[in-house]
């Protein structure tokens, strides 16, 4: 998170990760069509060679908060591919969460793994705790052939501390959802490592709110509390 | 990279190209007819274009030099509060100016001033310009300047300030991606740099393994041939009778320690060459020479122990073969490895023959710039009628001390370093050796020594004949 105390500015970095063609860069492009342009900046492509992404995605989203506050949203893809680690490592620095896009298909198993143990390789390099960074789990491409079972998601579920979310980021489906997921977490933990709440004055319902206002959501109301 | 990047942090000037930003307003002015003014936040003119030669406020100023009115407009235009609307400032000639927040990501980057203009629907009064120069005079003043109606105005600050967006994205882009390369580079720089430091750690335990490893060897082989010269010449001397006469087991004896002492001196003797080979001490002579003489000298040699077994040997080189140059005590060691392990692995009634032949094939070393060169070899071949060797053993079975049977109740002796050395010896020639065979369909050696050498390592002084043993 960076502070700036002067511009009463808040800036959040989420990281979106996971293995090549996992959806990464579709999730960034449905979130930056269901915001509407007031509450967010263009969406960023850096460098892509036959729609691949090189460097990274990213698409701002900011609100001012009643105290007076602005808060941004920096969200990040980062390369899938595995030759691109330098870039991975370079663009998870000083991220504040991270979304970990997965492909449901039962072949991309071994992909997901390693790249989720290369996720985890980084965040160590970048100093910050895999453990305890906030992160949410999404288990893309539901629509697609052969893919895991809810039952074998929920499995995985179960395994660890991050909330899954199923998603078709193609249709939209399951974005939102796992962006607000993961939001509530990231900011129980900037509260709870930075009282968030009572130094800037904004609650967690405000923050999500704000965030969440602009946003076009088809599927029916986030529960905020 | 940065925790975040922010467009803040470049600054609009810095973001805006200069050239590009003059042709932006340079066809702003073409279409609107109108002026235009760009204020990073802080009040730092980034660019301007203004229409007309002599404007009325320079008349003004001459007439009034303590008067700055363009930078009382301009003053008032960019502390306007911060608004959804632009604000409309109207300067002491009564003339319009529009000023636009430009707002990027949320964060006000600076302010565009569209004027000066003249609203078509009421024309502001303008009492100091009328004291200045009368009634008509005034109304005269601003007769040069564009005419527009304040709807008009805004759409021109309206989409002049969506092109400078599109502007300042492109260049926020441009100068995040060359960041990012940069960054790229020297994190990949940084890594390369680190596994080179692995690798130079690496070889340098290797090297002094190697190293400890030769030492070992040699003072080894040499603390082992020192009491075995005593043994080989006392036993030879108990076999001669130097000592008095043997009864017939004392005979047996004293023959058996000398023929084990032998083979004990022949042992030492190749992990002795197989040192000097690995250390790089060994530098070769070559000189010209016949194979064909040179292979029948070697299966002479092993004529007793091929009778011995029952196994034929043939000499198929042709003396037609053309000379070559080459090491003549290291190509007859050379065979004489391969002739021996093809003996020993052929059973009773079977063959092993040498051949050899001229081939053009790809020369060793570096690819050249232009693609790989051939030359000429000879092409030398050591075939047995063995059991032959399984495919996955060709490449461990150069290796020193590997053994294909390494059990304890294997049928061959040896310490599995004559291999390594035929290696040793064709490298030597800057040659190749390979292997074809399928178990069970007999093994060849093939060896790919090429037939010209440098200048510089041929000896050409000392013309031996062909080697005789």
């Amino acid at each position: 998170m960076q502070f700036n105390l002067a511009q009463r500015e808040i800036t959040l970095k989420i990281v979106y990760y996971g293995p090549a063609l996992s959806g990464k860069t579709t999730n960034l492009q449905s979130i930056h069509k269901l915001i509407k342009p007031e509450g967010r900046g263009r969406l960023m492509t850096l460098d892509t060679r036959d729609d691949r992404t090189l460097f990274f995605d990213l698409l701002p989203v900011f609100f001012e908060t009643a105290s007076g506050f602005k808060v941004k949203l920096k969200l990040f893809t980062v390369p899938g591919q595995v030759i691109h680690n330098s870039t991975r490592r370079i663009v998870l620095a000083g991220a504040d969460a991270v979304a970990f896009i997965a492909d449901s298909q039962r072949t991309m198993t071994k992909a997901n793994n390693e790249s989720w143990a290369n996720m985890h390789e980084n965040l160590k390099l970048n100093g910050l705790n895999p453990d305890e960074i906030p992160a949410a789990i999404q288990f893309n491409k539901r629509d697609l052939k052969d893919i895991k079972s809810d039952a074998e998601v929920d499995d995985v579920a179960k395994k660890g501390r991050e909330p899954v979310f199923r998603a078709i980021a193609t249709q939209g489906a399951g974005v939102m959802e796992t962006l607000f997921g993961l939001l509530k977490n990231t900011w129980g933990s900037l509260n709870t490592r930075h009282s968030f709440e009572q130094k800037f004055r904004i609650s967690q319902v405000e923050f999500l709110e704000n965030i969440f206002k602009h946003m076009d959501l088809g599927a029916g109301p986030l529960p905020f509390k | 990279m940065k925790d975040t990047y922010s467009i803040r942090e470049y600054g609009l000037a810095k973001l805006a190209d200069k050239e590009s930003l003059s042709d932006v307003l340079a066809a702003f002015g073409e279409l609107s007819q109108t002026g235009i003014a760009i204020y990073e936040t802080g009040g730092r003119l980034v660019g301007e274009l203004k229409i007309g030669g002599q404007t009325p406020c320079t008349r003004l100023k001459e007439s009034y030099p303590d008067l700055l009115p363009c930078a009382q407009v301009t003053s008032q235009a960019l502390s306007a509060k911060a608004g959804g609307e632009p604000a409309a400032v109207t300067c002491p000639l009564g003339m319009l100016y529009l000023c636009g927040r430009f707002v990027f990501e949320g964060d006000e980057l600076g302010r565009v001033v569209v004027g000066p203009f003249i609203p078509l629907d009421a024309v502001p009064p303008a009492p100091l310009a009328e004291a200045a120069f009368g009634k008509e005079g005034a109304a005269a003043a601003r007769e040069p300047v564009r005419r527009l109606s304040l709807e008009r105005a805004r759409v021109y600050l309206r989409s002049f300030l969506r092109v400078l967006s599109a502007l300042a994205f492109s260049a926020f882009k441009a100068g995040l991606t060359s960041q990012m390369h940069l960054e790229s580079i020297r994190d990949a720089y940084l890594e390369l740099e680190m596994a080179n430091r692995r690798l130079e750690k690496a070889l340098h335990q290797a090297t002094e393994a190697s190293r400890l490893k030769s030492a070992f060897l040699a003072t080894v082989s040499h603390e082992l041939k020192t009491p075995l010269t005593s043994i080989l010449g006392y036993s030879e001397m108990l076999i001669e009778g130097t000592a008095g006469a043997l009864n017939p087991s004392q005979d047996e004896y004293a023959r058996t320690i000398f023929e084990k002492g032998e083979a004990l001196q022949r042992l030492i003797g190749g992990i002795l060459e197989l040192t000097r080979l690995e250390s790089g001490a060994v530098v070769p002579i070559f000189k010209p020479g016949k194979l064909d003489i040179l292979a029948a000298a070697v299966l002479a040699g092993f004529e007793p122990a091929a009778a011995a077994k029952g196994i034929g040997i043939e000499n198929d080189v042709p003396p037609t073969l053309s000379d070559f140059d080459f090491d003549h005590e290291k190509l007859r060691a050379m065979l004489c490895c391969l002739v021996d392990n093809a003996i020993k692995f052929t059973p009773r009634g079977g063959t092993v023959s040498i051949s050899a032949g001229v081939e053009n094939r790809k020369a060793g070393g570096e690819l050249g710039r232009f693609g790989a060169e051939h030359e000429e070899h000879i092409r030398i071949t050591v075939s047995d009628s063995g059991r032959g060797i399984a495919r996955e053993m060709f490449t461990r079975i150069f290796d020193p001390f590997y053994q294909i049977d390494s059990s304890d109740t294997r049928e061959h002796g040896g310490l599995g370093i004559g291999l390594r050395l035929v290696k040793g010896y064709v490298e030597l020639h800057h040659g190749e050796v390979t292997i074809e065979s399928r178990p069970g369909g007999g093994t060849s050696f093939v060896v790919y020594l090429p037939m010209s050498h440098s200048v510089a390592e041929i000896d050409h002084d000392a013309a031996v004949p062909a080697v005789r043993i």
